[in-house]
């Protein structure tokens, strides 16, 4: 019994005055890290919600103009109000009004001050800025993304470009600058200011397709046919413009090569065939057609061959799309039950579900998650109610809805952009009808043409 | 003996002068301050004072590291009692071996039985001392093996902390994590009775290319609608984004919490 304790005593308290220092430390680290034993190999990173989840405040600077070459201020003026206008329209950013911004110019990250970007009244969390010179007909951009708030290491982006000095040129720099910072800072989103849209617009008698980039600029005819052009939907690698024509021998599909710069061969079926869109592979069109005297969907390869008919009932089917993250179901619209409502089922044709209890519905656009579904309804048509055409969208797995315009005119055609964030649509809001465009939540619209009547988006897939 | 020496000396010389021949004359070397076209560059880490480098770190000598160290001291070790024959006992009486008869010979005196017996008979009066065993396993003590870790630095981070230097390098990136998980986080999936505060802990691995994998749960809220939004919301987020390009790692280690 003695011996027991006796050997115990000077072992225990030497154990204890370990044991004080060590929780000491312990404490610390337990609070820190719950999970601690790991393979040390990776970090780790313990986060959570309901932390203050805001919209990152950037800021951007006005590039600084390098050299002496005469054309650099007015491409530097283009790069700046480009870069600007695209991190605006992200819509996932606080962009800092450039009044804001302190009064230096940094074209180099030696040159930035950091603390002053941080600090009242810029308050920004990111800074964008650079130099854009010109040499020997050469433009050349070096952009540069920082963390304002990490002194430490603050770079985030580093790039650098060099196109032909022009104005085109100059914008599509800003738009993929504008692309990589989005990309970074919006975790992975694709960036859609380098992405186009399509869209039909009146010219002298007829309409024809146009296209133009996603903020508008840059407006250009791609075809010159005789009759009427409508409904254009590009292809998934941008090559293609597959379209309705309505001419003195009916109405058929057309496809526009954006390689050749000229029309390619697509074989019609009989009847009126119209509304085509691609899938996803850009293998296979989906198109409505009347050969059966009854307007119903098919699928078709890319030339029109190998064509299967999807549908069944009485009844006009129009309009369909593809679930671009599958490929596997397609959303239409159908007249089976009287007016025209939106419907869904299986790639080939079976599984078919009404998603819209009444009203009028027409022009889908599935989102590029394959989540949401965007359309156009009348929810109270017919004769005494005065309702009007809106732009909705529809959560396909629940369908719930949500009015994205209102008592704005007509409005048709949703399209959605790439990164599933924007909707481009035509609307007759403050007379003829032109193309805007908006947020997928209705916020910031954007009137994209003026002037003459135009009608139809459709954004690219990238 | 002299021609083996001359022939290890011979070799010796061939040695040295191979070395000295190719070392001189063998072109671009590794580590030469000759900077050729297409160099790495490599930045000193001590111009980047506000990486905090991790302490060297002792493993602890306990083989049960624990989240909890016991604040009570540890049990004693169990006291190994000695037989005692009960008072009643009688002692058996000794077998006597019978001299083998191999062998003719008597044995020794050294090899008799007779003191065992003494001592089973004899109950001890004062037990053993116990030896001290020095691996012996102790009961919870210590804290768990500390690898190197330090919290975010970063100003605007929030209550993010991270093991690693990561979320000071990268807090950017630690708040892409955060608004993407948020956004993707409906909370009207859960079920309104729902205790307002109850959090579920996720643990997920965010690969290079950004996509999260192996999702699961590590600490669950007690509210199966609220672990099951939790994990949908992770399931909804094709990628963050590519890692931080300076990262080197291949994977990301996250935890994260959803709090209803």
């Amino acid at each position: 019994m003695n011996f027991d304790k006796l050997a115990e005593k000077p072992h225990t308290g030497s154990e204890r005055s370990r044991l004080k220092a060590m929780m000491g430390r312990g404490l610390i680290a337990v609070a820190v890290l719950l999970a601690g034993v790991s393979a040390g190999a990776q970090d780790w990173v313990h986060t959570g919600t309901n932390l203050g989840v805001d919209k990152i405040r950037i800021a951007a600077a006005d590039f600084k103009a390098n050299g002496g070459d005469p054309q650099t201020a007015a491409l530097k003026r283009t790069f700046d109000t480009t870069l600007y206008s695209d991190l605006g329209n992200a819509g996932i950013f606080d962009l800092v009004s450039k009044s804001f911004n302190p009064h230096e110019n940094p074209g180099a990250p030696a040159d930035i001050h950091l603390a002053q970007w941080s600090s009242d009244p810029t308050l920004a969390a990111m800074v964008a800025f650079g130099a854009v010179s010109v040499q020997g007909n050469k433009l050349s951009v070096y952009g540069y993304l920082f963390d304002a708030k990490n002194a430490g290491s603050p770079q985030v982006l580093g790039k650098q470009y060099t196109e032909d000095a022009s104005q085109d040129n100059a914008r599509a720099i800003a738009h993929k600058f504008a692309d990589e910072i989005i990309f970074r800072l919006g975790g992975g989103i694709p960036g859609i200011a380098e992405s186009k849209i399509y869209y039909v617009c009146s010219r002298g008698g007829g309409k024809q397709i146009m296209a133009m980039d996603y903020d508008g600029q840059n407006q250009h005819q791609l075809t010159t046919v005789a009759g009427t052009a409508l409904s254009p939907h590009v292809s998934p690698d941008n090559s293609r413009v597959a379209f309705t024509i309505l001419n003195t021998r009916g109405w058929a599909i057309s496809m526009f090569s954006l390689d050749l710069n000229r029309m390619v061969g697509f074989q019609n079926p009989g009847g009126s065939n119209i509304s085509p869109s691609w899938s996803a592979d850009g293998r296979t069109l989906l198109f409505s057609s009347s050969r059966s005297n009854d307007s119903e969907i098919y699928s078709s390869d890319v030339s029109g061959g190998n064509l299967h008919r999807l549908t069944q009932y009485a009844g006009p089917d129009v309009s369909p799309v593809f679930n671009p993250k599958t490929d596997a179901q397609i959303a239409w619209i159908s007249g089976r039950t009287g007016l025209p409502q939106l419907y869904i089922m299986d790639a080939n044709g079976s599984n078919v579900q009404r998603m819209t209890d009444g009203g009028y519905a027409t022009s889908p656009s599935w989102a590029p998650n394959g989540e949401f579904i965007t359309f156009a309804w009348n929810r109270k048509y017919g004769p005494g109610d005065p309702g009007g055409q809106d732009i909705y969208i529809m959560d396909v797995s629940s369908k719930r809805w949500i009015q994205l315009t209102h008592e704005e005119g007509r409005n048709d055609y949703p399209s959605w952009s790439p990164d599933g964030r924007h909707i481009v649509f035509q609307s007759e809001r403050g007379g003829s009808s032109s193309i805007w465009s908006m947020l997928s939540d209705g916020t910031r619209p954007q009137q994209l043409t003026r002037g003459a009547s135009c009608s139809m988006p459709n954004w690219s897939w990238k | 003996m002299a021609g083996s020496a001359m022939a290890h000396i011979a070799g010796a010389a061939a040695i040295l002068v191979w070395v000295f021949w190719f070392s001189n004359h063998h072109g671009a070397e590794w580590g030469s301050s000759v900077s050729a076209t297409g160099a790495i560059q490599a930045t000193l880490i001590s111009n980047a004072p506000s990486i905090p480098i991790p302490t060297p770190q002792l493993p602890t000598d306990n083989v049960l590291a624990t989240d909890t160290p016991s604040a009570a001291p540890a049990p004693p070790p169990p006291v190994a009692k000695p037989a005692e024959p009960p008072p009643d006992a009688i002692s058996i009486p000794d077998k006597v071996t019978p001299p083998p008869k191999v062998q003719p010979k008597p044995q020794p005196p050294q090899a008799k039985p007779a003191p065992q017996t003494q001592a089973m008979a004899k109950p001890l009066t004062h037990p053993l001392p116990i030896p001290k065993t020095t691996n012996r396993a102790n009961f919870g003590e210590a804290p768990p093996a500390n690898i190197p870790r330090s919290s975010a630095s970063a100003a605007g981070n929030g209550p993010v902390s991270v093991a690693g230097d990561f979320g000071s390098r990268y807090g950017w990136y630690v708040d892409v994590i955060k608004r993407k998980a948020q956004q993707n986080w409906y909370k009207a999936e859960v079920d309104p009775k729902t205790a307002g505060g109850a959090r579920v802990y996720l643990t997920f691995d965010v690969a290079r290319d950004g996509s999260p994998s192996r999702v699961r749960i590590e600490k669950s809220s007690g509210s199966p609608s609220l672990d099951s939004s939790a994990l949908r919301a992770l399931q909804r987020i094709d990628t963050f984004g590519p890692l931080p390009a300076g990262y080197n790692e291949g994977t990301l280690n996250v935890e994260y919490y959803f709090e209803f």
